[in-house]
């Protein structure tokens, strides 16, 4: 009764080609599950380097949707809130690595962080060596996942406008306090969204990490190179740890979606 | 002098200069683009002005000098730090925070203590009959009850000049009065500025207006003076006053048009500027013309026709009458039709421009 | 598997002495007999699947096949021996499988695709690469395990790391890599961008990189050599031009375009 209501007005072709979308969508998935040797299911994840491998995963791509966040918001903002010479430039360099096969992001990045690249040295001088090490990792997802959060974020600010922003200052708040306390409050559920986004990029991220930062069991082999490294001799192994990395993101997506639904919930009251 | 300001901005064709006197409010009027947003933008620091100079209660809002070579003066303070309120057509709550918290945001702010923020805001939601919505989300208000917060919400924010951009024209026909009850007690004694586009408002709740047009302002002067006695045809048609400006005569008004019209006696002195205005109720149409020798005659081509609860108001291009549709219809009148407006000497009244 | 084994050793013994006559003979008649036995009725075209290592080499050879055998047409496909393998399973339309390793090629064996028995074809060994200038000045295998010394070797799972492993069991030098590369290419790359200061790698990917990287020849490489087979397959719809091509490779042309790329005699 509910779905006949709710279908009212697409037509019925669209909602065929949508089932027909799904399904190529969700198949693979099944496929997967169904490839799964479920009596060895525990043992095959349970693997020193399979736990290693996932939690060097999590640990990793949490540490680059933080910088994600920490440099996407301001980029978000500026593009969102100021004008500039050259600003849709520079709005198409930052969103470069959104179509950038993630190898060349990681070939890029390897000339700009490696040992003999621009700023290599000038870390190795800091004390800090990225070639190898898990910072590589992070610096590889963190170069994938951010445009998403600045497309999310910044399309937020620009819908939310500046309304609000203005008031606050009328009331006497300072720009830092109208920052925090009105305009990221407004963006809040984009902002959560962009950044669980940006996790999930960063936690599928492959050909990057692979081209720059290495496989290294603990230090640069994350869930992804693990996987690809088990097809070679384990594809049960692979087929199981495929399944696990589906579950996080699934469970990571949900996320997103629950926390970005409360505050939509009351915007909508509202409206 | 509380507030003065003399601000320029070619953009917007926009030469404005104009003071506030300490607790007076004064209504900002005038067509749409006269320029009355952009006055208050100004104001408010939303708006960077050409050059000019704006000083509020002896500190200096902005002072930007006409040419660039007077490097020297240039001043331009950013709008937290101006105490300058605005409270706009919509409400613009923060949709986050609570009621309480909406107004304790001027407050916390400005630097003070959570505790003293709470209770100042309290006391500005009580003056607002808005109390009990404290804990509230602004989506849960209606209209009027989210606009009476935001006045709350200005006026916590202890603003030496408070901005109101139509704070009316949002609400419904219903929710208005309340309103302007509460602005009429919170505005006594309080430097501020109201764009308005109601003669009402301007009546209850300012002491002095200003009509704007084209970015200047074309006429000032205390609220009743201007309604009595309008000098523009704008202040004239909100206080629903047909206008006729000329030259004095001896027993009455020579029109830019070259109408005279009679005037009962009055000490304008001939030959100076004046003007006449008379309530459209007063004045009478007509096919044939009127022989009556002590009406004042003006022929004119009916322009609109526009229906006023039980009247009609016929527009000609410089008169207008109420009449009633029983009359429109014994004349057949349409758009274009030629007719002749009269009135009797002594329903006008004439003063000096 | 022993059993496969004494088959393959057999073979190669085979191929060997196939060889050693088509040497003895005249060198003309050794180029032009691909043609010479096949070539009025071969037809049609093939897909060649090749492990990633063949890519250069078997590019090569398959436009010399098709040279030979006009009316021929040579698809070709690499990647990773294992990954092949799986795509063949699954059924990809392949003729021919070249592998890096044996025990690839015993998996197609015991899934019983493979038509005749494979042919090792080729020999391979690791060597030492270190980039342009050799920074960390790497002279022996030994050199690799010294602190401080970035050594980025293949992981235990492909082939470049299982032999990797079989030459520290042999020699008891214990490498401490930095990364364990999917892939023998991971392990060039990181050389030649100079990340690492030293690789191990296949003696023809040294060459096949061209001067990018240095080689370092270490004797201890013998611990390890890779044996390359080669086999038509069942699925294949044109048995006799997978055959040939087989044929071809094993051949002394074939053999004298693998010598070139650094592969030794199987």
């Amino acid at each position: 009764m509910k779905r006949t209501a709710t279908l009212a007005g697409v037509p019925r072709w669209v909602a065929v080609i949508a089932l027909a979308g799904a399904i190529f969508i969700l198949l693979p998935l099944v496929a997967v599950i169904n490839r799964v040797d479920w009596p060895q299911f525990i043992p095959l994840i349970s693997s020193e380097s399979s736990v290693a491998a996932l939690l060097l995963s999590l640990r990793t791509a949490v540490a680059s949707t933080v910088l994600c966040i920490v440099f996407g918001v301001p980029i978000a903002i500026v593009l969102a809130r100021t004008t500039f010479a050259g600003q849709r430039f520079v709005r198409s360099l930052v969103l470069l690595p959104l179509v950038l096969p993630p190898v060349v992001g990681g070939i890029a990045l390897l000339y700009t962080f490696g040992r003999r690249g621009l700023l290599g040295q000038t870390f190795d001088v800091l004390g800090i060596p990225i070639a190898f090490s898990t910072t590589a990792v992070v610096l590889a997802q963190t170069f994938v996942a951010i445009p998403f959060l600045i497309l999310s974020l910044e399309g937020a600010l620009r819908t939310a406008g500046t309304r609000y922003e203005a008031v606050a200052a009328t009331l006497g708040a300072r720009p830092t306090t109208v920052l925090f306390r009105v305009t990221i409050p407004l963006v809040l559920p984009a902002l959560i969204s962009g950044a669980i986004l940006s996790f999930a990029r960063a936690l599928g991220e492959f050909g990057a990490t692979l081209t720059f930062a290495g496989s290294l069991q603990g230090v640069t082999r994350t869930l992804p190179l693990e996987i690809y490294l088990r097809l070679e001799t384990n594809p049960d192994a692979a087929v199981a740890l495929s399944l696990v990395l589906v579950a996080v993101a699934v469970f990571v997506v949900g996320l997103a979606y629950r926390a970005s639904a409360v505050p939509t919930a009351r915007a909508r009251v509202a409206s | 002098m509380t507030f003065a300001i003399d601000a320029s901005l070619a953009e917007r064709d926009f030469r404005v200069s104009l003071e506030v006197g300490t607790g007076e409010t004064v209504a900002v009027l005038g067509p749409n683009g006269a320029g009355k947003s952009t006055l208050l933008s100004i104001i408010a620091g939303l708006l960077r002005p050409d050059f000019g100079r704006a000083e509020l209660d002896g500190s200096l809002l902005f002072d930007i000098a006409a040419s660039p070579r007077d490097g020297t003066r240039r001043r331009y303070l950013q709008p937290h730090a101006r105490g300058v309120s605005l409270l706009a057509q919509d409400p613009l709550l923060f949709p986050h925070l609570t009621v309480l918290e909406n107004v304790a945001f001027g407050p916390r702010s400005s630097g003070s203590p959570r505790r003293d923020a709470r209770s100042a805001a309290d006391r500005w939601l009580a003056a607002v009959d808005a109390s009990e919505f404290a804990s509230r989300h602004p989506a849960e208000l209606s209209g009027g009850q989210a606009q009476r917060v935001a006045v709350a919400r200005a006026l916590a924010a202890e603003p030496g000049l408070l901005l109101l951009d139509e704070p009316m024209a949002a609400l419904d026909v219903a929710a208005a009065p309340a309103l302007r009850k509460t602005l009429k007690r919170v505005l006594a004694h309080r430097s501020a500025l109201i764009v308005t586009h109601e003669l009402l408002d301007a009546l209850v709740l300012a002491d002095r207006v200003i009509v704007m047009e084209h970015g200047r302002i074309v006429e000032s002067g205390p609220t009743r003076q201007v309604f009595e006695r309008p000098r523009t045809r704008f202040a004239a048609e909100l206080a629903g006053l047909v206008l006729l400006t000329g030259v004095k005569t001896v027993d009455g008004l020579l029109t830019s048009g070259g109408v005279d019209i009679r005037v009962a006696g009055s000490d304008v002195p001939s030959g100076t500027a004046a003007a006449v205005a008379l309530r459209p109720s007063v004045v009478m149409v007509s096919r044939e013309r009127p022989r009556h020798p002590s009406l004042t005659v003006i022929e004119g081509c009916i322009t609109d026709l526009e229906p006023r609860g039980d009247v009609i108001r016929v527009r000609s291009e410089e008169l207008a009458a109420d009449i009633s549709p029983a009359t429109v219809a014994d004349l057949d009148l349409t758009n274009d039709d030629p007719v002749w407006f009269s009135f009797e000497a002594a329903e006008t009244t004439i003063y000096p421009l | 598997m022993t059993q496969i084994r004494k088959l393959a050793l057999l073979v190669v013994g085979a191929a060997l002495v196939a060889g050693l006559a088509a040497c003895s003979s005249a060198t003309p008649a050794t180029s032009t007999s691909p043609k010479g036995t096949a070539a009025p009725k071969l037809t049609g075209s093939i897909t060649v699947y090749g492990a990633a290592s063949l890519t250069a080499t078997f590019t090569e050879l398959a436009t010399e096949f098709e040279a030979a055998n006009p009316g021929v047409t040579v698809q070709t496909a690499f990647n990773g021996s294992s990954v092949l393998v799986t795509q063949i399973q699954g059924g990809a339309p392949a003729d021919v499988f070249a592998s890096a390793d044996t025990a690839n090629m015993t998996k197609l064996m015991t899934a019983n695709l493979v038509t005749d028995t494979p042919v090792d074809f080729a020999t391979n060994v690791l060597e030492i690469a270190v980039p342009t200038g050799n920074p960390a000045r790497i002279t022996t295998f030994a050199d690799l395990a010294k602190p401080g010394v970035k050594t980025v070797v293949c992981a235990p799972a492909v082939p470049c790391g299982a032999a990797t492993l079989a030459i520290e069991t042999a020699t008891g030098v214990k490498l401490t890599p930095v990364s364990e590369e999917t892939a023998v290419t991971g392990v060039l790359s990181k050389v030649q961008t100079g990340e690492a200061d030293a690789g191990l790698v296949y003696v023809t990917d040294v060459k096949g990189a061209a001067g990018k990287v240095v080689g370092i020849t270490f004797p201890e490489s013998s611990k390890a050599v890779n044996t390359y087979p080669i086999a038509a397959l069942k699925a294949s719809a044109n048995p006799k031009t997978a055959a040939a091509f087989v044929a071809f490779v094993t051949s002394s042309a074939g053999q004298k375009v693998l010598a070139a790329a650094g592969f030794g005699k199987p």
